[in-house]
């Protein structure tokens, strides 16, 4: 039993972290209709700012508060630079250019820093109480997360602006037309996008081991978790991503750990089978 | 590192190009070594490692007078860690390049591919890091080993550990790729031998960064001996977690990743305690020639050559003897020679069964971290510390 509580905790634990990085790619998925593949990119480079962070003496996890909106900075700068120009082109175009700033962004990093493995390591050792163990690091990392997405919920559920995005996402000519100016939103939701992907990424760099091309191990995941909560829905986003993580550790601890490797896919296949809209999707 | 390496590679391609079409029509034509390795893609690091083993070579080699009075040349492609890739790369090297003499790839994935390449045009190769036993139970004629089967790479330090007191179960994790899955195997059959019981055995996959339900499952399990069939960055995951989930067996012991520098400069204090295998330390200083190997690769990087270095380094010294052995290039010849000859190098003693050509005289050395450093434990002739043991409790390091 206190087995079972482990794995629970930890991949819920390990959730938390999915959906914020699933948070950001579903919300630009959703408001602009671009599918990010070099979200996991902005993961990787959170993960490079907690390093630096950790590396001036600082804990690692507030980096969030410093790195988060210079993440957001970057974000809108990438929008008015590169992204502005595909937001109402056919999706192809988007799943091309992104991929291509992908590929540049990954590059750079390892000609930049090399692509030895790394970790922003702060805290060690875990909680133990009647035979349930705790990551430390994971805990406070968890914690952090879901505050942050609770948040983002909140923000766009009744902060004016998060109407304003709501309701260009809803229907972007009648959003126009209410006075919303619909560039202004994308530009802010693709800094949000950016900074949440690498919040993630800044808490996932205190757990895991990462090289620059850690990105490619969680985008997948991220699909997954987008698809599964139903496109562009945030509150979606985050139970599949709950549910992604106590779904891998699961299947690890019970069946195989191959298996669990392919979780990801099997949800993206299973959902857009039989439930192709999401879990909370209403199309 | 990886930015001198782009650089280098780089460079090197077109100094090939530049070079490769005039040295034809000249006498004392370089005798051209040709060989794969992933540069790029998760086998980088040996990669890059095994590339500076070659060049070194190539330079001494040079300075020293050349090969049959001829100078040598290295030539190395990027197969990005694919094994697709390895493969065609080495047809062009025999069919297109016609390159002399053909160098090893990096891990049993590259080299399964590879060797079949070498064995269907009967281009002698001597494999470099490559332990499966699958490579060499394929009856090929022109396929050598430089490096013990997997068997004895996993099985040597096994032994050492099972004569300690109290081991008497064992958990076995391993990587889902073939050389890692090779090494899980030839755990449970060595565990098998020792009549240890394997509580656990599970294959993980190859992108894994969370191991908590694995470790939770190992921990349920109890091992007195963890052993991880591992490649580098799995092994310092799942130390990590090992501390994080409070798993305790008596002994942590990983294949490959504890040679690398970077276990240590990743893992700290976590790493001590951890057995490994080592085939080459620069503490083996009665290898023959080895001093001019270490001195020359410090002053080129600056840094003391690792394992990976000295394995390609001694696998272009044993080509380069064969092909002396034979008296000419010619591949029949060569192969021969590879089955027949012991060659000492910078690696250790090179020698083959002429039946199969599985390495029989190469020693395996066991291993383990003390105070950062890597320490030979066994044969007691090249010992430089006495064991650790049984592994302390992460609660009380």
């Amino acid at each position: 039993m206190p087995e079972l509580l482990t794995i629970l905790i930890s991949g819920l634990l390990m959730g938390c972290i999915y959906a914020l990085l699933a948070g950001g790619l579903t919300l630009i998925w959703g408001v602009m209709g671009i599918v990010n593949l070099a979200h996991g990119e902005a993961l990787m480079l959170g993960c490079f700012a907690a390093l630096y962070f950790a590396a001036t003496g600082f804990v690692p996890p507030l980096a969030i508060v410093v790195f988060g909106p210079l993440f957001f900075l970057f974000g809108v700068l990438l929008y008015v630079t590169i992204i502005r120009r595909i937001v109402n082109a056919p999706e192809l175009m988007s799943l091309l250019l992104t991929f291509g700033l992908s590929i540049f962004i990954k590059n750079v990093a390892v000609l930049a820093w090399g692509g030895e493995l790394r970790i922003a390591s702060y805290l060690e050792g875990s909680f133990a109480f009647g035979g349930i163990y705790v990551s430390k690091a994971r805990l406070v990392a968890g914690l952090i997360a879901i505050t942050i997405s609770l948040g983002m919920y909140a923000f766009l559920r009744y902060a004016r602006q998060g109407q304003a995005i709501r309701a260009v996402a809803f229907n972007r000519r009648i959003a126009e037309q209410c006075g919303i100016n619909a560039n202004a939103i994308y530009m802010i939701v693709f800094g949000l996008g950016t900074a949440l992907a690498a919040a993630a990424g800044i808490l996932a760099g205190t757990i895991f081991a990462f090289t620059p091309l850690v990105g490619e191990q969680f985008i997948l995941k991220a699909f997954a978790i987008t698809v599964l909560g139903g496109m562009g829905n945030f509150l979606g986003a985050l139970i599949a991503a709950l549910l992604l993580g106590v779904i891998e550790q699961s299947v690890t601890y019970f069946i195989d750990a191959q298996i669990s490797a392919a979780a990801a896919f099997v949800i993206i296949i299973l959902t857009l089978l039989f439930r192709p809209q999401g879990i909370l999707g209403s199309r | 590192m990886l930015v001198d390496l782009v650089k280098k590679t780089a460079l090197a391609a077109t100094i090939s190009i530049g070079f490769g079409s005039a040295a034809f029509a000249q006498s004392g034509d370089p005798i051209v070594f040709g060989g794969v390795l992933p540069l790029t893609g998760w086998g980088a690091d040996a990669g890059e490692y095994n590339r500076r083993g070659y060049e070194l070579w190539e330079k001494q080699v040079n300075a020293a007078g050349g090969l049959l009075d001829r100078p040598v040349e290295v030539k190395i492609y990027d197969d990005a860690s694919d094994p697709t890739t390895t493969a065609r790369l080495y047809e062009r090297l025999i069919t297109e390049d016609e390159v002399d003499v053909l160098l090893a790839p990096w891990s049993d994935d590259m080299t399964m591919p590879a060797t079949t390449v070498a064995e269907k045009y009967g281009k002698p190769m001597v494999t470099g890091g490559a332990t499966l036993d699958a490579i060499w139970g394929r009856g090929y004629q022109h396929v050598n080993g430089l490096l013990p089967s997997s068997y004895d790479y996993v099985g040597v330090p096994m032994r050492f550990i099972a004569d300690m007191d109290g081991i008497k179960t064992v958990a076995i994790l391993n990587n889902e790729l073939t050389y890692t899955t090779g090494f899980g195997d030839a755990a449970a059959k060595n565990a098998e031998e020792l009549g240890l019981e394997v509580v656990m055995h599970e294959t993980y996959g190859a992108d894994t960064t969370d191991f908590t339900a694995l470790l939770t499952k190992a921990r349920s399990a109890n091992p007195d001996l963890v052993v991880g069939g591992t490649g580098g960055e799995d092994a310092v995951q799942i130390l990590r977690q090992a501390k994080e989930n409070d798993l305790n067996p008596k002994a942590f012991y990983f294949t490959i990743a504890p040679v690398d520098p970077e276990f240590v400069r990743l893992l700290g204090d976590s790493a001590e305690y951890v057995f490994g295998t080592t085939e080459w330390e620069p503490s083996l200083t009665a290898l023959e020639g080895v001093d001019a190997f270490i001195a020359g690769y410090t002053e080129e990087y600056g840094e003391e050559p690792v394992e990976d270095v000295a394995t390609s380094y001694g696998l272009a010294q044993v080509m380069a003897a064969a092909v002396e052995s034979a008296g000419e290039l010619d591949d029949a010849k060569i192969s021969k020679a590879l089955r027949t000859l012991e060659v000492p190098t910078v690696f250790g003693t090179y020698k083959v069964d002429p039946e199969t050509g599985v390495q029989t005289g190469k020693k395996i050395y066991v291993m383990q971290i003390q105070d950062g450093e890597r320490h030979i434990l066994a044969p007691e002739a090249n010992a430089t510390a006495t064991v650790r043991f049984p592994t302390p409790a992460w609660g009380d390091r």
